[in-house]
């Protein structure tokens, strides 16, 4: 007996227009693949391969307001930050990206090989504390991590003001974390690096004792506490405002506080953007990253994420606590390199 | 007058086959490549962490656990579908494939939004039970239907109660077509990663995916990733061995004794129309009124719709393209497979099936670092794209093709060689015509497949490329649910009509059988 | 012309031969059945003939062309040779028609040839019905209309009634027979079926353990066995221990009879004699050399078992309906001429 037989004519249409498509597609597609980095000129018109861990909802008008003011064609890739990550690794110097803005610090600290020094006109726009200690990147927007929580559940004054309470009894099973997000494992790393190891494995121990609840992303903790699954959730601070923009402020449940200055829980991360080799020499992509912490971005930014301006003379958004005051643990990001370690205490205590 | 054979393979289809099996095995040339940049002293790190093992176990539990369910739904609704006189049971005939038009993340992020507490292993081998019972129902239809009742008489006839009769005889026969559906559900739980991330489950998937996303540590993921492989190489020779025990069951001659459908009390019958009732819902029902829920609530963009169109067209486009070059290549493979059974073809089989169990960020990578290296003009091509999507889900075409063409006797193709045919041709206007509706149907199910795969599609599209999955990802990486739902219920819905074309074929079918004087 | 003509051919799967110096020729227009049991290589025979597998040694031609020899090989779709397998094997996709033309389809003629064929297979009727709808005889009928078509050289049968009903089996060799005759084909059938051999065929070839061990047209071979093996591969045969005792006739247990010496015997040699169950006869008598131990009733006759007095079993046939009792002491005796071997 054979399998069934499909509509024929559904199928025949579906395979003989399938084998026209790559024709039409190659025709039409405009994409720079053959080229590793240097920009093509067409028309007089530059274009620019961005690889972008930030999504094309967020980032995409952004982009395009960049094409209008310049003229330079942005080809974005969007993708998750790491796997591209993994991707340029793995693509070498044949790369074609020419740009690569991540979500986070760590993942451009993972593809640093990569990476031309950024020039001083670039460097010398946001504060050292955001860049790479070799200038390889540099920090564009900064997000602080905060504690949501369930006000059903947790008036505002019974909040946590330091991650260290959060190993108390009272807590047990309602905090959640995502340990497999690398704002995460930064803000880890910036406890190790403030607090020492031990202190750090102990505290992660006790959250594990005290039934941690572990969730893959920030965005699905926040959705945990909105519904009342649990009551206290870190995250970074951005996410309350995204959603909140998606869905309506009224018609959030959960709510954010900052923690303590000082306090571990208080990490300012930063998203951030670099130049690859290739493209050292490249003024558009220069210009780009110019662009990205020039007032007129930072202020979109502000408006628009809700993230942390990284360069002076930018306010930060209403409403949320200035980056000053914020501090956060004495730490530059650059410091936040010893990913390997977090990752090895997080996999002993069995978080990972 | 031929039968299986105790010849040796022509050398060309022989060495045909062996090209396009090396051609699925390439993830697996990148994991040896990776592997081997790993010092001895990290890979035994890595087998002697506790925590591997335990997250392979959580794996390997559910994927059995899984299996176990999808069983016992199967046979109960393949019985119903085909010996008894089922109210609607041309509805519920066309409806039995469609869950497989719903991506396990879209289910899995479907059922959290509706139950928010949901979560864990048995909400996962829930989840992913429903979305993945079609792969053993389908093929299980098909050996119920043309299984010989005349056994099952003979049997009854011998003082066996028909209940027993039935396990002895007919059950046996099924059990081939229920092992390859069931290595398709385990390969598809183990390489999973979507839902059991959502739904907060230990599996091994996240270990790979962590080891790429936090550690960028692509040697250690490559040997986890080679851990699955041999886990896959496991199951595919258990599926063989089942599989190879039970051909001799396969009758050779004559038509099967028809057998009329068994009449049900009206007890029966609205037990099984309630069977049937909460299958759809809990696999299709659930899923799409949580979507429209979600649909509801409001979004802070309204819905662009020739950017939805848009990534309709180019998921329909890339998963087609997909599902013809997966169909190319698994021919000669299936064409050694059904007819020779030496050492060479079972190896070149098992190879083909391997990258069936690796995660899509694996395939993407290997495909990423391959082609970049060799082919670098192909590189982010949607031909590309298509050409992964063929690796990723040639087994499922494989095992459409081998399957169909088993069942055509070997004579029909010597046949016409006397009759002045050529050998190529001679195979293609009897066994290739003939075995055409099975070899599509396999292209269908790679293009079902091939519309919700995710993350090679990140890495290996063209930029500027979406497909319906990744617009859908990038919507929920923002937690903008609300704007997610249209994609996912788009998605469902372009992926429901390759799923109906599957199950309406098998009803048109259901006159076509071999003749055997 | 001969139409085919093997000589020493050997040949197999790879490896050892199955089967070995097979010679023999076949005149035009004739029919060659091949007998052989299970095993014997009689389905190796005709896949080398056909050109499926290649001559290890030895020569096959056809109208004194070389198809296969150990340099060369013409494949099969070249060699314009039929083949209507075992089951018929009909194109289940194709109605009846399509199914005939298959092999003419760039013949402009195809239409007439196909209504010819049609005619001959007496199914006009059918022109346009599906495989399935067919019964085993007439699936067969378009089977061998099939390979007939391209009006090939020769055509081979595999086994071709072993699906069939007995009653249909008669109708059937006689249909396909006359076929034969009508279109002047060449034919080499493939049996295991003695009774089918002896029927329809012009010449006869018995293969064992991959050899030929006879040739001959069938009263050739059933009168002259040249040895108990070919005997006994065309029916019942009782081989009788025996003692020359002149030119003519050789002393058995049952007596002295006469017989035809095969070979150069001399007086007083020992051997067998081959005598068949038709040549005896059971006598009642006072002088009984035997005792019955078996009757087996087949409608036009029976088989009746004796045990002689030395304890060797003899079959003997009879037309007649005799109340055979079990255990009756009788005389048998020797009807006509046995043929005696060393």
């Amino acid at each position: 007996m054979s399998l069934p037989r499909p509509g024929s004519t559904i199928l025949t249409a579906v395979a003989s227009i399938a084998l026209l498509l790559p024709v039409l597609a190659a025709c039409s597609s405009d994409t720079s693949s053959s080229d590793t980095g240097s920009s093509t000129e067409s028309a007089g018109r530059a274009e620019l391969v961005v690889y972008s861990g930030r999504s094309e909802e967020l980032v995409g008008p952004l982009f395009e307001e960049f094409t209008a003011a310049t003229g330079v064609t942005v080809n974005a890739r969007f993708g998750d930050s790491a796997e591209l990550a993994a991707q340029m690794l793995e693509e070498g110097d044949r790369s074609p990206a020419q740009i690569y803005f991540s979500q986070d610090a760590g993942a451009l600290g993972a593809v640093e090989e990569l990476l031309a020094t950024l020039p001083e006109s670039v460097t010398s726009l946001v504060p050292e504390q955001y860049r790479a200690t070799n200038d390889t990147w540099t920090g564009v927007t900064g997000r602080a991590r905060v504690i949501a929580y369930d006000p059903q559940s947790v008036l505002a004054d019974q909040v946590p003001q330091s991650v260290f309470e959060l190993t108390d009894e009272k807590w047990r099973g309602q905090v959640a974390i995502a340990p497999t997000n690398a704002s995460f494992q930064a803000f880890v790393t910036a406890m190790r690096v403030t607090q020492g190891d031990d202190v750090t494995q102990e505290w992660l121990t006790g959250l594990v004792n005290n039934d941690v609840q572990t969730y893959e992303k920030n965005g699905l903790i926040l959705d945990a506490v909105d519904s009342g699954q649990v009551q206290l959730g870190l995250i970074n601070h951005y996410y309350w405002y995204e959603k909140a923009a998606e869905v309506g402020e009224d018609n959030m449940r959960a709510q954010v506080a900052f923690m303590a200055p000082k306090d571990p829980g208080s990490l300012v991360n930063v998203a951030g953007v670099g130049i690859l080799k290739g493209a050292a020499e490249n003024s558009a992509a220069i210009e780009f990253v110019q662009w990205l912490l020039s007032p007129g971005t930072q202020e979109w930014f502000v408006n628009n994420t809700y993230e942390y301006p990284l360069v002076e003379g930018v306010a930060s958004a209403e409403g949320l606590p200035k980056l000053g005051s914020l501090a956060g643990p004495d730490i530059a990001l650059a410091q936040l390199a010893d990913l390997p370690g977090t990752l090895n205490m997080l996999q002993d205590v069995g978080l990972l | 007058m031929i039968k299986r054979t105790s010849h040796r393979a022509p050398p060309l289809l022989l060495w045909g086959a062996a090209l396009c099996a090396a051609i699925a095995a390439i993830p697996l040339v990148y994991l040896v490549i990776r592997i081997g940049g790993a010092g001895a002293a990290d890979i035994w790190a890595i087998l002697t962490r506790l925590r591997t093992w335990e997250t392979v176990a959580t794996s390997v539990g559910l994927a059995t656990v899984v299996v176990i369910a999808c069983l016992l739904i199967s046979y109960p609704t393949a019985l119903l579908l085909t010996r008894t006189k089922l109210p609607l049971r041309r509805l519920w005939f066309t409806t039995v494939a469609l869950p497989l038009a719903v991506p396990s993340y879209v289910a899995a992020y479907a059922w959290v939004a509706l139950i928010p507490g949901m979560n864990g292993f048995w909400a996962a081998a829930l989840i992913l039970t429903m979305v993945s019972f079609p792969y053993v129902l389908l093929p299980l239809l098909i050996s119920l239907r043309s299984a010989d009742i005349g056994l099952e008489q003979v049997a009854r006839s011998l003082g066996n109660k028909p209940v027993a009769a039935f396990f002895a005889t007919t059950f046996r026969q099924s059990v081939p077509a229920a092992a390859a559906g069931s290595l398709l559900v385990a390969l598809y739980v183990l390489s999973d990663f979507g839902a059991v991330a959502l739904l907060r489950v230990d599996a091994f998937t996240r270990v790979i995916y962590t080891s790429y996303r936090a550690s960028f540590d692509r040697t250690n993921a490559a040997v986890l990733a080679g851990m699955l492989v041999l886990l896959a190489v496991i199951l595919i020779s258990l599926e063989r061995k089942a599989r190879g025990r039970s051909l001799r069951f396969r009758a050779d001659k004559g038509v099967a004794s028809s057998r009329l459908p068994k009449a049900l009390t009206p007890v029966l019958s609205a037990l099984s129309s309630l069977w049937f009732v909460a299958i759809a819902t809990i696999s299709l029902a659930i899923p799409v009124i949580s979507l429209l829920i979600r649909l509801g609530e409001g979004t802070r963009r309204p819905l662009d719709w020739a950017e939805l169109l848009g990534a309709v067209a180019n998921t329909a486009w890339v998963s087609a393209l997909g599902a013809v070059i997966a169909v190319l290549l698994a021919l000669p493979i299936a064409a050694l497979a059904s007819r020779f059974r030496s050492r060479s073809a079972s190896t070149i089989e098992s190879v083909s099936y391997s990258g069936l169990a690796l995660p899509g960020v694996v395939i993407g990578l290997s495909l990423v670092f391959l082609s970049i290296n060799t082919v670098p003009f192909l590189y982010q091509s949607f031909v590309l794209l298509a050409f992964a999507y063929a690796v990723l889900f040639l087994p499922k075409s494989l095992g459409a093709s081998r399957t169909a063409l088993e069942n055509v006797p070997p004579a029909l193709g010597q046949v016409a060689q006397t009759l002045g045919y050529k050998p190529l041709r001679a195979w293609l206007y009897t066994s290739g015509r003939i075995s055409w509706p099975g070899i599509a149907a396999g292209g269908l199910l790679v293009m079902l497949t091939a519309m919700k795969e995710l993350p090679a599609t990140l890495m290996l599209r063209p930029t500027g490329f979406d497909t319906l999955a990744t617009e859908l990802w990038s919507r929920t990486e923002l937690a903008a649910f609300g704007a997610a739902a249209p994609y996912a219920l788009a998605l469902i819905v372009l992926a429901a009509i390759p799923s109906f074309a599957l199950s309406r074929g098998f009803l048109t079918n259901s006159k076509e059988t071999m003749v055997n004087a | 012309m001969k139409a085919i003509s093997i000589q020493d051919l050997s040949s197999g799967y790879g490896g050892d031969p199955v089967i070995r110096d097979i010679s023999f020729d076949l005149e035009e227009k004739e029919l060659l059945a091949i007998l052989g049991p299970s095993g014997s290589g009689k389905t190796t025979l005709l896949k080398t003939i056909a050109g499926f597998l290649p001559a290890q040694s030895g020569l096959i031609k056809l109208d004194s062309q070389v198809v296969s020899s150990p340099q060369k090989i013409v494949p099969p779709e070249k060699r314009n040779i039929g083949l209507v397998p075992q089951e018929g094997s009909l194109f289940p996709h194709l109605d009846v028609s399509a199914n005939i033309s298959f092999g003419i389809r760039r013949n402009p003629k195809k239409t007439q040839r196909v209504a010819e064929l049609l005619e001959i297979i007496d199914m006009k009727e059918y022109a346009h019905a599906r495989p399935q709808e067919l019964s085993g005889g007439q699936q067969q009928r378009v089977a061998l209309a099939r390979a007939l078509a391209p009006t090939p050289k020769l055509i081979l049968l595999d086994e071709p009634f072993t699906a069939m009903d007995t009653s249909l089996r008669a109708q059937m060799r006689r249909d396909i027979r006359n076929i034969l005759t009508l279109t002047a084909t060449t034919a080499i059938m493939v049996t295991h079926d003695q009774e089918e051999a002896l029927a329809t065929a012009d010449q006869l070839a018995i293969m064992q353990d991959g050899r030929l061990i006879a040739f001959g047209t069938p009263h050739e071979l059933y009168e002259k066995p040249a040895s108990k093996d070919v005997a006994s591969s065309l029916g019942e045969v009782n081989a009788i221990p025996a003692t020359v005792e002149s030119e003519h006739s050789v002393n058995t247990e049952l007596g002295t009879f006469v017989a035809r010496i095969m070979g150069d015997a001399v007086l007083g040699q020992h051997g067998i004699v081959l005598v068949r169950p038709e040549a005896l006869t059971i006598e009642e008598t006072d002088s009984p050399n035997a005792k019955i131990t078996g009757s087996v009733f087949h409608g036009h006759d029976s088989t009746v078992t004796v045990s002689t007095n030395s304890g060797m079993v003899l079959k003997v046939r009879e037309s007649q309906q005799h109340d055979r009792v079990l255990g009756t002491l009788c005389a048998v005796k020797v009807l006509r001429e046995g043929i005696f071997l060393k």
